[in-house]
């Protein structure tokens, strides 16, 4: 057939121009032995950067994204003067993105993805690719933020609820601009007050008192919250049991 | 070097006017330029640095193997060079001669040559040394590799590598022996040397060949020995290895100097404020006068495989930052005075905790598991307990699980990141063919036990199936063509909704056995068709204490008779619905699953239909059978329990009782004629008949102790099988083999038990007796397999002669 005639020769411009008509006609598995094989034999010349640039494209187009980014990676360093670049920096990132898993899983890849697209920005601030960039970043960080959330919020599902209240505030902190800051403060009222309820007589007040507090968070900040008539009366419910504990503390003289 | 065909002037200033380039073709000129520095227009100075480094750049590319710069033409000031580079040979091709095909493509895997590679002396020599090392690490020291290079006339500047090999004899060792060693025997010495054996016909499992690297392993291990036994400053002065001529066998000498014994003295606390030294002396479990072992020491301080040194102490109660040096402080003739350094540090709390490698599996699935949660104080056994409760889900290699607690001195805290490697948990049992005249036979079995429900209708799940969520899936079709057919369902959700560790399983299954193989419509066609469905709930409790679990089913089946004789008078046509409730209490606090050595497992079952014939108050007296079954009415209890006590290392004696008795609502109908316990065999409960209950008594037949089996002389009444059986077993095991991927253990036993007709006929001394030996072996890719012969000391109902010896193989957990 011809493809092995193609295999087989040893004109290197001819396999050449034939792995890229294969790669044009998308039989992307007929193009990658032919440019790997360019690869070894064009290293050291003239072709070498486009044979590379064509089997890192090959690659990611048959969704081998990993070795595509790796290889994408490599071939900007290599010819950073080389006019695909600025691509090339790009699809770095974006084979990562594409490997990003869903929240629940391990997100090694939409870190990866997340630090080579910011590199991108950085280095090419003026690329037609920026925007693009921006989205896909929000998008990764949204990934982290939703994964970071659900997994405070089961320690709530499971009745942990001193875990929830330390996980539910490190959620706030890692991201400050949260679209569940809504949740997260109403999981940390409910939080609070269940670990109050139960706690030790010792621990309560102080509980009671960050109950409140968190009460108070929440209600300040949502007034017009669905939740906010729940939030009222936990409110209502830790302040009864502040002044009881502080009248029963006086008497003892703790 | 610079060849002068032009004269230059030394000291004088020229401007390179051009540059060219000579030699290897293919080459980028711009590439070269850029490694070589040389740049037109760059003003020289002969002699110049400026060459000297370009041809160290070019050298440094390996890519070539002459590389000579020229001066070419000179105008006044203005000169010329040309860079002449000739290419080294690249590789077309490479074979292997003087092995077998398999050890070829071990080879080739070895040295991992490909084609186009630049081929250097380097290459050639490092390919050479692989191979010579592959074979060392085979015990085969007289290998010889001879490489060969020839032009490769197909392609240009091209070479093919041709590696031959003689792998001449494996050497193995004769003896070893030892020198100095007054104290210790040369057995004891051998015995410590793990991977170095000498060759001996017994040694079926060892290999004694030398490995170089595992011989200098097992040196240290020789000297480890003679610490343990306080010869602290022991060691090798020499060793050496000597070859037999004219035999593949070598002998070891190892030449050692003992030194003196020593023994602990005084043992000194110093910086402890939260146990008192009486504490920690107890838990060092060292005491005056004991030979001095450091690595006793050191594991009785930080390593104590079952979590009970000094440092775990200390870990345990959130002391991260716990930190003990043991100092010689004083050495007096053999005696060593120690001195304890503890420096105890604040207590830890849990920050963040976060699990890393979960490509598969779903975070809930995993964190659910955790025990180390944000806000908790430090604990190395939470971290201990986690990781085997990680690995006992099943999803993860347990060899790579990983934790790493990332403390974060200033504010007192702890991250804990969990790393695990997925591993496949899905298993696939084919077998099968065409059997004559039957049909199709065979078994189809799958199980996903990382299954994901929720994805099943998302396409991009299916990689291959829909997983992570830690849910359970069987699917299982058996077949003997027409004459058996056996197709089940389950399902098992492990935390529904969750919260809690409540599990939910649902299985159903359908069953057509038929005697003689008919097909449907054939008025002589005899079979029997059983569909039964499950929905369970089981939960941990816990109270009275955490090791008890419930576990409550709603069952139903549905029997249906086609000229099928169950031993039911008239009652060969027709069906039976069989609807119930299962409540099963568990208590379980065996050690470990496969070879428990201590602890019990206790279960009652209680089995119960909803009593119609009280609801109704109908008359069943002149009831056809039919009538009479419509809806099964029974009560049934069981109880099983089993009790493992260790009486020395690895040797178990685990005592087992059970009974089960079933009873009837309504004496006119009487006892069902389903649900029976038949005693006797191996007790597989190989296929599902009539919903029997299958007890295994060894050293009799399958099935065979059941009441009344020819003792009226007439059709018995109660059908086949018993409604009250007892057993107990007592067993004597011994582990030899406590390798977790095959763990082998014979074993003894003496075994009892009888099945009676009705409450009325039971005799509780009046028992079938046997006893046996047998082995097995578990892998976790076969599960438990085994065989066991006993002899049965009386005779089986309808027999006067004992029993006598029967062999049973086990398949799965019965006894």
């Amino acid at each position: 057939s011809e493809y092995n005639k193609v295999l087989k020769s040893n004109d290197l411009n001819y396999k050449f121009d034939m792995a890229k008509k294969y790669y044009e006609r998308k039989k992307f598995n007929k193009a990658y032995p032919l440019f790997d094989e360019l690869l070894n034999l064009y290293r050291g010349t003239a072709q070498a950067e486009e044979v590379y640039y064509y089997y890192s494209m090959n690659l990611y187009k048959m969704e081998d994204n990993l070795l595509a980014a790796y290889h994408f990676k490599n071939f900007y360093k290599t010819f950073p003067q080389s006019k695909y670049a600025e691509e090339a920096a790009f699809m770095t990132g974006y084979c990562y993105y594409l490997e990003s898993p869903v929240y629940s899983l391990d997100q090694a890849y939409t870190l990866k993805a997340i630090n080579e697209l910011q590199l991108f920005i950085n280095t090419h601030p003026r690329s037609s690719r920026i925007d693009q960039c921006n989205e896909l970043i929000i998008e990764l960080r949204r990934k982290l933020e939703r994964k970071n959330f659900e997994r405070a919020k089961q320690y709530y599902t499971t009745m942990q609820y001193q875990a929830a209240v330390v996980a539910l505030k490190n959620v706030l902190n890692d991201f400050p601009e949260t679209q569940f800051r809504e949740e997260i403060l109403l999981l940390l009222l409910r939080s609070n007050y269940e670990l109050a309820r139960f706690s030790v007589e010792s621990k309560k007040l102080q509980r009671f008192i960050e109950t409140k507090t968190a009460c108070d968070d929440f209600l300040e900040r949502y007034p017009e919250s669905k939740f906010a008539k729940e939030a009222h009366e936990i409110k209502e419910r830790a302040l009864s049991q502040i002044q009881f504990l502080k009248e029963n503390q006086s008497e003892y003289g703790i | 070097q610079v060849q002068n065909t032009v004269e230059v002037t030394e000291g004088l200033e020229y401007e390179i006017g051009g540059i060219t380039l000579a030699g290897a073709q293919h080459l980028d000129y711009n590439l070269v330029l850029l490694i070589s520095g040389l740049n037109v227009g760059d003003r020289i100075v002969f002699p110049s640095d400026k060459i000297t480094r370009a041809i160290k750049n070019l050298w440094k590319q390996k890519l070539f193997e002459d590389i000579q710069i020229y001066v070419t033409g000179k105008s006044g000031r203005i000169i010329y060079l040309e860079i002449y580079l000739k290419d080294l040979p690249r590789l077309s091709k490479y074979y292997i001669t003087g092995v077998k095909k398999s050890r070829r493509d071990e080879l080739r895997d070895e040295i991992k040559l490909n084609r186009g590679n630049i081929v250097t002396d380097n290459l050639i020599i490092t390919a050479k040394n692989k191979i010579l090392k592959y074979y060392e690490d085979k015990g085969y020291f007289d290998a010889e590799v001879e490489v060969v290079t020839e032009r490769d006339t197909a392609e240009n500047n091209a070479l093919i590598l041709g590696f031959r090999i003689k792998e001449g004899e494996r050497i193995k060792i004769k003896e070893i022996e030892f020198i100095g060693n007054k104290n210790i025997s040369d057995a004891k010495l051998r015995k410590a040397m793990k991977e170095t054996k000498r060759h001996r016909w017994y040694n079926i499992f060892r290999t004694s060949k030398y490995i170089d690297e595992k011989f200098r392993e097992d040196l240290e291990k020789v000297i480890d020995k003679y610490q343990e036994n306080g010869y602290r400053d022991a060691r090798i002065l020499k060793d050496s290895i000597y070859r037999i001529p004219g035999d593949n066998f070598i002998n070891l000498y190892i030449t050692i100097e003992e030194g003196n014994k020593f023994y602990f003295r005084n043992i000194t606390w110093i910086g402890n404020t939260k146990y008192p030294d009486e504490v920690l002396n107890a838990v060092l479990k060292i005491k005056k006068g004991d030979p001095y072992d450091a690595k006793r020491l050191s594991e009785r301080l930080y390593a104590d495989p079952n979590g009970n040194d000094v440092n775990s102490l200390y870990m345990d109660n959130g002391y991260l930052f716990f930190n003990l040096t043991p100092v010689e402080v004083l050495i007096e003739n053999d005696s060593i005075d120690l001195e304890m350094r503890i420096r105890e540090g604040r207590q830890a709390t849990i920050n963040r905790v976060t699990v890393n490698g979960n490509d598969r599996t779903n975070d809930h699935v995993i964190m659910r598991e955790v025990r180390t949660r944000p806000g908790d104080l430090f604990r190395k056994s939470d971290i201990q307990r986690t990781m085997r409760e990680l690995s006992q889900l099943g999803f993860f290699d347990p060899q790579q699980l990983n934790v790493n607690p990332v403390p974060n001195p200033e504010t007192g805290t702890v991250d804990i990141e969990y790393t695990v490697v997925e591993r496949s948990t899905s298993q696939l049992e084919l077998q099968g063919g065409w059997g004559g005249g039957l049909g199709i036979v065979g078994t189809l079995g799958l199980s996903f036990n990382n299954f994901s429900a929720r994805n099943i209708f998302n396409k991009k799940a299916w990689a291959p199936l829909p997983s992570g969520d830690g849910q359970t899936l069987n699917l299982r079709a058996q077949s003997t063509g027409r004459f058996f057919q056996n197709y089940s369902i389950s399902f098992t959700e492990p935390w529904l909704g969750g919260k809690k560790p409540n599990s939910l399983t649902i299985s159903g299954y359908h069953s057509v056995q038929n005697f003689g193989g008919r097909r449907i419509g054939d008025p002589l066609r005899q079979a029997l068709n059983i569909t039964g469905l499950t929905v369970g709930l089981g939960k941990r409790l816990r109270w009275p204490d955490d090791y008890f679990t419930l576990y409550q089913a709603l069952e139903f089946q549905h029997y249906r008779l086609d000229n099928f004789e169950l031993g039911i008078p008239n009652f060969r046509n027709g069906f039976s619905n069989n609807f119930s409730y299962r409540f099963v209490l568990t208590r379980n606090n065996t050690d470990v699953p496969i070879f428990p050595t201590r602890g019990s497992n206790t279960i009652f079952t209680l089995k119960l239909t909803p009593p119609y014939s009280l609801l109704t108050g109908r008359d069943y007296s002149d009831a056809t059978p039919q009538d009479k079954y419509y809806l099964l009415e029974y009560y049934k209890f069981k109880f099983n329990t089993t009790w493992y006590t260790e009486i020395y290392k690895n040797i178990v004696i685990s005592s087992h009782a059970e009974m089960g008795f079933m009873g009837t609502y309504n004496r006119v109908i009487g006892l069902s004629p389903f649900e029976r316990f038949f005693v006797g065999g191996d007790g597989i409960q190989n296929f599902i008949l009539d919903g029997r209950e299958i007890i295994g008594l060894r050293g009799y037949p399958n099935n065979s102790i059941v009441p009344g089996a020819t003792s009226t002389g007439q059709q018995s009444q109660l059908g086949n099988g018993g409604v009250l059986y007892s057993k107990y077993t007592a067993e004597l095991r011994f582990l030899i083999s406590p390798n977790p991927n095959a763990q082998i253990w014979p074993l003894l036993f003496v075994e009892a038990g009888n099945n009676f007709g009705s409450f009325r006929e039971y005799r509780p001394f009046q028992l079938y007796r046997s006893t046996g030996a047998g082995i097995r072996i578990f892998m976790p890719m076969f599960g438990l397999l085994g065989i066991d012969v006993g002899y049965g000391f009386d005779p089986v109902p309808g027999f006067s002669a004992p029993s006598g010896w029967r062999t049973h193989f086990i398949i799965g957990q019965q006894f």
